[in-house]
């Protein structure tokens, strides 16, 4: 097998203090406050091989969120360079993009275009994804009308239809209620069988166990432990 | 295990500022345009929706505009009895206008209107600024169609030749409208103040460019202040006054009549400032594209 996903040596900063108007960027530009930053990861590396799952395990703040961000590419790294497959789907934020004032199923065109998908392609899966997300009735309503969870549904069936080689999925497991979350793992597993390369962003050491083949845990935007599963999880469950 | 997924091409994500080239960034572009046109139908049809009119909104503006122009200068201060069919006058002027205006104002907030859209999916981020300016020309196209109504109505038609006048025109405007929307866009990330220096930079642009007035009329004023050619020269190295000259020359019906030909500025459609302004605006255009690339990587962490 070989390796789809390399993130070499990534770094990402963050100033702590930003400042918004032109005034305070004049007159605050030396002040050392403009100067403070706050590195969320320091020189993270690790590979994912084609087709295997990767759980990235980490606390709140470890900076596995801001990793996941970079290599889905809406957050660029400060040093360091991440390869991925173009086709990569996020399940980062179910039904970013939605506009309220347009149907379901309009939304599902522009969100697909979004994610990358050409009109023509999205029209030979789109029974699929209404069917998927389990709101047909609704479809043709406007969105704005939806639930919280009829706004996800829709969002994680249009993502999982992307045809993605790569799919970045960040703990919205916890999507909808019980019958839809199992659809959704399901989907997972059948995605792996498929052949898709996946890597599951949780603090749940269950789930790795349950799902990857290798994970990485993170610390204060460093590297933990990368490898097998079980020692990962050991060292993640040392931590203090 | 793996084989029945497509292998497809690799993107390889470095740090903002070094990345690409203008050319990668265009293909890219090229790459996202089922994106455009899906993100300038949500323009069009999506703002419009649930509303009568529809997108016959988008007209009103623009012709009560040009209707108050009409009635306060024309009729009012009697602007209409020494330039003949002052209302199309005024209108092939606003018609360039408009598009730079709605392109730049719209292009401004375009980023940080889609703020949880950018932070949550990648796509090529000019697209943005790219739709407001497309947006502002499709309306450029129905002002258009107005314009040419207005022409059966008052059964003038402006002569063929000059014609020509619109290619400099649109070769200008086009460039300096998405241009000025993509640094806007980006510059109002990280500088609140931006949408608002924009606010006034649009009413000075306005008035420093003889769209409801003629150029002349200013030519005159500027000459009888000191140092009154330093200060005309100054008024007509304004690229877009260039743009609404030559926008009145190819469109504006009595431009050849005797009293019209007063107000003509360029002896040929390509004249020495137009082809100057030309070059100089897409030139203009790549530094822009450059700066966008330059910042739109941060700037997600701004919004």
């Amino acid at each position: 097998m070989s390796t789809i996903v390399s993130v070499e040596n990534v770094s990402r900063e963050f100033r702590k203090y930003y400042q918004k108007t032109f005034k305070e960027f004049l007159t605050d530009r030396h002040a050392k406050n403009f100067n403070k930053v706050f590195w969320a990861l320091k020189d993270v590396s690790f590979e994912v091989k084609d087709g295997s799952t990767l759980g990235l395990l980490g606390r709140n703040g470890s900076g596995k969120s801001t990793l996941l961000k970079i290599i889905s590419g809406v957050l660029t790294p400060s040093n360091g360079q991440v390869t991925r497959p173009v086709a990569t789907a996020a399940l980062l934020e179910l039904g970013a993009g939605f506009q309220p004032d347009m149907t379901g199923r309009e939304n599902i065109y522009l969100n697909s275009s979004i994610l990358g998908r050409s009109k023509k392609d999205t029209e030979t899966v789109i029974d699929d994804i209404i069917d998927f997300s389990g709101i047909s009735e609704f479809i043709d309503t406007p969105v704005k009308f939806f639930s919280s969870g009829m706004y996800a549904r829709l969002g994680f069936s249009i993502a999982i239809h992307t045809d993605p080689e790569l799919l970045l999925v960040d703990e919205v497991l916890a999507v909808g209620d019980e019958p839809f979350q199992k659809k959704c793992l399901d989907r997972i597993q059948s995605m792996q069988k498929e052949g898709r390369t996946i890597i599951l962003v949780t603090h749940d050491t269950n789930t790795v166990a349950h799902f990857c083949d290798t994970a990485v845990a993170l610390n204060h935007g460093t590297v933990l432990a990368k490898g097998d599963t079980t020692s990962v999880i050991n060292a993640y469950r040392a931590l203090p | 295990m793996s084989g029945q997924v497509k292998r497809g091409p690799i993107v390889t994500l470095v740090p903002a500022g070094r990345s690409s080239g203008v050319f990668k960034d265009v293909r890219d572009l090229f790459g996202a345009r089922e994106l455009l046109s899906a993100l300038l139908n949500r323009e069009l049809a999506g703002r419009y929706k649930g509303s009568v009119l529809g997108i016959g909104w988008t007209l009103v503006r623009p012709l009560v505009i040009l209707l108050i122009y009409a009635i306060v200068l024309g009729q009012f201060l009697g602007a209409a009895r020494s330039i003949e069919q002052f209302t199309i006058f005024i209108f092939v002027g606003l018609l360039f206008w408009n598009l730079l205006n709605d392109s730049i104002s719209a292009g401004s907030v375009a980023l940080t209107a889609n703020s949880t859209l950018l932070k949550k999916v990648w796509f090529p981020r000019e697209i943005l600024p790219l739709t407001s300016f497309a947006t502002a020309a499709v309306h450029f196209l129905a002002q258009f169609i107005i314009l040419i109504l207005a022409y059966i109505g008052f059964g003038v038609w402006p002569n063929l030749n000059n014609l020509l006048y619109l290619i400099p025109a649109v070769l200008i405007t086009f460039p300096v409208a998405f241009g000025l929307g993509l640094i806007f866009s980006v510059l109002n990330v990280r500088f609140r103040d931006t949408q608002f220096i924009v606010e006034v930079g649009l009413l000075l642009g306005f008035w420093l460019s003889p769209i409801v007035y003629p150029w002349t009329a200013a030519h005159a004023f500027l000459a009888s202040l000191p140092f009154g050619t330093f200060w005309q020269q100054l008024y007509l190295a304004n690229p877009f006054g260039l743009v609404a000259m030559a926008a009145q020359q190819a469109l504006w019906p009595p431009i050849n009549s005797e009293l019209g030909s007063n107000y003509q500025f360029f002896d040929s459609p390509f004249s020495t400032r137009l082809i100057i302004s030309i070059i100089a605006s897409w030139v203009f255009l790549f530094f822009a594209q450059r700066l966008f690339a330059r910042m739109a990587g941060t700037v997600v962490v701004d919004l």
